[in-house]
């Protein structure tokens, strides 16, 4: 458990070391800083141990200590409460003490979790170096040798601290991703619409069956769907400020968590790629100049990343599987009874997101025109549209519907912020 | 508003408390989580008593809450629909996990996900002992007896095994090809049970 506590803590501190380089109009919250930190410590640590630096404890204190030092903070301000967001914040109190109870209790042993990025961190943790030989042998038995290696870095760094590769604590990294993210839909929510309008948003967000009780992608599950819906949430905050205010800052921040998105999960290159896309076309006047350097350096640093990734064994059993599959059965079109399948799941009162996604398209009907809502509008549209157009040809119904239900985390953030302006 | 509340607090408390039939106060407590009365079990007549209990005590902060929601027409009216629901699946989530807890409470931490791997067809005490066979890091081929099963059964196998290194091979592989890897063991996995071979 210190373990946990001093890799968050390392994490944190970076992060706002870091936002403070990059972004000096705004201080970070803790939330913002530990998402930043999770950005930036697996890139800086894949980088130097491309350059021949071996992974260990050292290298995880070169990157954080000194990026710690530079940390500045916003001053904590008193935050009002309503007599009426009691019940909410009380539901949300026990989706948290259910995620972590849940993450301290279950040892390591879901499946994406431990055959995927668990095993790769256990290597990199062993050879202490990203040129693993075993990622370019297809006779090697893995899944996804080409997975992002966002979150094998951060579980690798998480055993340097820990002095080993403990199964019954590793879970224990995940429900702070849910708590920052659960943290940056307070504070944007906040923004939009005073107590408890804000506190409704929160619980409307975090409550969701599919995030807290999910042993498939929830919170509490290690899988990398809740990292990157809070690496997304960031991403999408920021955004909305750069939409606001053209700020240089909150583009370069924003580019920050796009990286951190790429190098967590595949699943981040459609959400960033319409993110920038939507970010072009709805600039404020005179700002879209502020989004080609930190774009451009978003894809320098992952370059190296890209090339690497394209060194490594084809993927596996599951990845050749399903693009085979999805391949072959995309050429014969939509199966419609799967959408029937992930609306019964997904939409039903009682599914996995509750009413959450009616509220939302109810909130974007009545919000206030602006460049954010049309921003976090067309995002959840069309990352929606992306998803379903994966999910639909599919022939097999694990990844037609309970798949659906996390593949849509990303989503949260944006709805959330319609939400809010709905309740204004 | 408030009293409305107040009385549908009141009606869930009484009827959890009759669905655990009197008199519960003398019964032991394991015997009290044991009994399953009028086909209600009694974590959910239990989880019922906290439903009206926690009625009663928010009533005045849920009838500002309703009056906000109330105020912002359908949206609040699917917004508090939405709430409501999400906290009977958290009810029910937090008593599965109590369930749980109370199934596996003299289980060591690395027993806790065993079920699901005797599920797949796998004992997890063969792995434990496969493992301690085999040093850390050490690199082994895995053969499986059943198709189509054989990926399911290899990976399943790694999960268990890691960070020991398990590779493939579709026949049978030459001297070289195992030493450019460094394998040195062979696991047989027969009817799911896996044997661990050394290799020349």
């Amino acid at each position: 458990m210190m373990a946990v506590l001093l890799w968050a803590l390392l994490l944190t501190g970076a992060g706002a070391g870091l936002l403070a380089l990059l972004d000096r109009e705004v201080r970070p919250g803790p939330a913002e800083a530990f998402l930043a930190g999770a950005a930036w410590v697996p890139l800086a640590l894949f980088l130097l141990s491309l350059g021949g630096l071996p992974l260990g404890l050292p290298m995880l204190l070169l990157v954080t200590v000194p990026l710690a030092g530079l940390a500045s903070w916003r001053r904590a301000a008193l935050v009002r409460i309503e007599r009426g967001a009691l019940p909410p914040l009380l539901l949300v109190g026990l989706c948290l003490f259910l995620v972590w109870a849940r993450a301290a209790w279950q040892p390591d042993d879901a499946w994406d979790s431990r055959t995927h990025w668990g095993l790769v961190a256990r290597l990199l943790y062993h050879e202490r170096s990203v040129h693993l030989e075993v990622l370019r042998d297809p006779a090697f038995l893995l899944d996804h040798p080409r997975y992002p290696l966002g979150l094998p870095l951060l579980e690798c760094s998480f055993f340097h601290l820990a002095g080993g590769t403990p199964d019954d604590a590793v879970r224990l990294l995940f429900p702070c991703f849910y708590l920052a993210l659960g943290a940056l839909v307070w504070r944007m929510a906040g923004r939009e619409v005073p107590s408890p309008g804000r506190d409704v948003v929160l619980a409307s967000a975090m409550a969701l069956p599919g995030l807290v009780l999910s042993l498939d992608g929830g919170a509490s599950s290690a899988y990398a769907d809740v990292p990157l819906a809070a690496l997304a949430a960031l991403h999408v905050s920021y955004a909305l400020r750069w939409l606001e205010d053209g700020s240089p800052g909150a583009a370069r921040v924003a580019a920050l968590a796009a990286v951190g998105m790429l190098f967590t999960k595949q699943q981040g290159i459609p959400f960033a790629a319409g993110s920038l896309a939507l970010l072009v076309v709805l600039a404020p006047r005179g700002a879209r100049g502020t989004l080609l350097l930190p774009a451009a350096a978003a894809a320098a640093v992952l370059a190296p990343w890209w090339a690497f990734q394209a060194t490594l064994a084809p993927d596996g059993i599951g990845i050749d599987f399903l693009a085979q599959r999805l391949g072959r059965e995309m050429g014969e079109g939509f199966r419609w009874e799967n959408l029937r399948r992930i609306a019964a799941l997904d939409l039903a009162p009682g599914g996995q997101w509750g009413l959450f996604a009616w509220a939302s398209l109810l909130a974007a009907a009545r919000a206030p025109r602006s460049r954010g809502a049309a921003y976090a509008a067309l995002l959840c549209l069309g990352f929606a549209a992306v998803i379903l157009a994966v999910l639909l040809p599919a022939q097999v119904e694990i990844f037609s519907a309970p798949t659906a239900v996390r593949l849509f985390f990303p989503l949260i953030l944006p709805a959330s912020y319609l939400l809010a302006r709905g309740l204004r | 508003m408030r009293s409305w509340i107040r009385l549908a607090g009141l009606l869930l408390g009484l009827g959890g408390l009759a669905s655990l039939q009197l008199p519960w106060p003398f019964l032991r407590p394991d015997e009290l989580l044991r009994r399953e009365l009028f086909g209600v079990s009694t974590t959910w007549g239990l989880s019922t008593v906290a439903w009206g209990v926690l009625l009663l005590v928010l009533a005045p902060p849920l009838e500002s809450l309703l009056a906000y929601l109330g105020t912002r027409g359908l949206l609040g009216v699917v917004l508090g629909a939405h709430l409501a629901l999400c906290a009977l699946a958290m009810d029910a989530g937090l008593l599965t996990f109590a369930r749980l807890v109370r199934a596996q409470w003299h289980l060591a931490p690395a027993q806790r996900g065993d079920a699901w791997t005797r599920y797949q067809g796998l004992e997890p005490d063969d792995l434990r002992r496969v493992r301690g066979l085999l040093p850390e890091g050490a690199a082994a081929l895995v053969r499986v007896d059943r198709e189509p099963d054989s990926a399911l059964m290899a990976s399943l196998l790694h999960l268990h095994l890691q960070p020991i290194r398990l590779y493939r091979h579709p026949g049978a592989p030459e001297g070289e090809w195992l030493a450019s890897r460094g394998i040195r063991w062979r696991i047989d996995i027969t009817a799911g049970r896996p044997q661990v071979v050394p290799l020349p």
